[in-house]
């Protein structure tokens, strides 16, 4: 049977549909989700897609902590239920301590819209436990993806092989270059990276799908 | 009813592209004399509120709940004095 995904929405995402489409070519079904809803039931994965949820006034994230649907997300990653936040999804996930940093404006004050080379880390990780690469190309599309922690919050990501995936060029100015990176319990990870975006050959790689593939495998 | 003015600032060891941008800007207008730029947001509350105090706790809540992430920033709370102005100008109008 076809795992089931929810893909939670704001008003302001705007990738869910794309990663939807992702899902369905990886052999999963992507049900979407409206974040005043307060019960997620069935769900084999969460993931918070990219876009500006509540228009990311005062900060990315900052209010979209608050919605309804977030107590149910936070009962979800404890009871170990595999989250993924992709861009947008990923500053909402530090703003809601689900991981830890934070995501400040980009070097340069750059909107970033480009491919970007990340090296696979660890493949200690639902996300790339399957990958065969290791480094993949992926878009990125980002005003504020330079991830920011505090040295003792850096030193326990490296510790804990939570740094998932690094930037070969750090265009945002990340702190260790981090693109992503997961909880110590490894069943929530945000990443700036689209992979939705990088699942069909008329727009370049397919290592986008790699990793939507090793994700459902794992669930 | 109270005045009170938040002031979100960056702590100093993050960088703030924002601040770099806009001294570049204030050098290359000839105000070379600006030697550094630092950009956060202020917010003025309309607390009602019993005591000055009171309206600062009240706003030092709020800004831990939303206002502040402390990995970035943090929040200087001035609280400005007694006000008569309705939160809402649409109120008035009635």
């Amino acid at each position: 049977m076809s795992k089931k995904i929810g893909v939670i929405q704001f008003p302001g995402t705007n990738c869910e549909y794309d990663v939807i489409k992702a899902l369905e070519l990886s052999g999963a079904i992507g049900e979407i989700i409206w974040h005043t809803q307060k019960n997620l039931f069935n769900f084999d994965a969460l993931i918070i897609p990219g876009g500006f949820a509540h228009g990311d006034y005062l900060r990315p994230g900052a209010i979209a902590r608050f919605s309804p649907v977030m107590e149910a997300v936070k009962e979800f990653a404890k009871q170990q239920g595999p989250i993924l936040g992709i861009c947008n999804g990923f500053q909402i996930l530090t703003e809601a301590h689900l991981l830890p940093g934070a995501l400040q404006k980009n070097v340069g004050l750059k909107f970033l819209c480009k491919k970007a080379i990340v090296e696979v880390v660890t493949k200690n990780s639902y996300l790339t436990s399957e990958l065969k690469k290791n480094y993949l190309e992926l878009p990125i599309n980002h005003f504020a993806g330079s991830y920011v922690c505090s040295s003792s919050t850096l030193k326990e990501l490296k510790d804990n092989d939570q740094i998932i995936l690094r930037y070969q060029n750090n265009l945002n100015g990340s702190l260790a270059s981090i693109a992503g990176i997961c909880n110590k319990d490894r069943n929530v990870i945000g990443l700036m990276p689209h992979p939705e975006r990088a699942c069909n050959k008329i727009t370049g790689e397919l290592d986008g799908l790699n990793l939507f593939r090793s994700f459902i495998n794992q669930l | 009813m109270w005045e009170v003015l938040v002031e979100v600032r960056l702590h100093p060891e993050i960088r703030d592209p924002e601040g770099v941008t806009v001294k570049r800007a204030a050098n290359s207008l000839g105000f070379g004399s600006i030697k550094k730029v630092s950009v956060g947001k202020a917010l003025r509350l309309e607390i009602d509120a019993d005591s000055a105090e009171e309206a600062q706790s009240i706003a030092q809540d709020f800004c831990q709940s939303l206002l502040v992430n402390p990995v970035l920033n943090f929040a200087e709370i001035s609280v400005l004095g007694a006000s008569t102005e309705l939160e809402d100008p649409e109120l008035k109008k009635r």
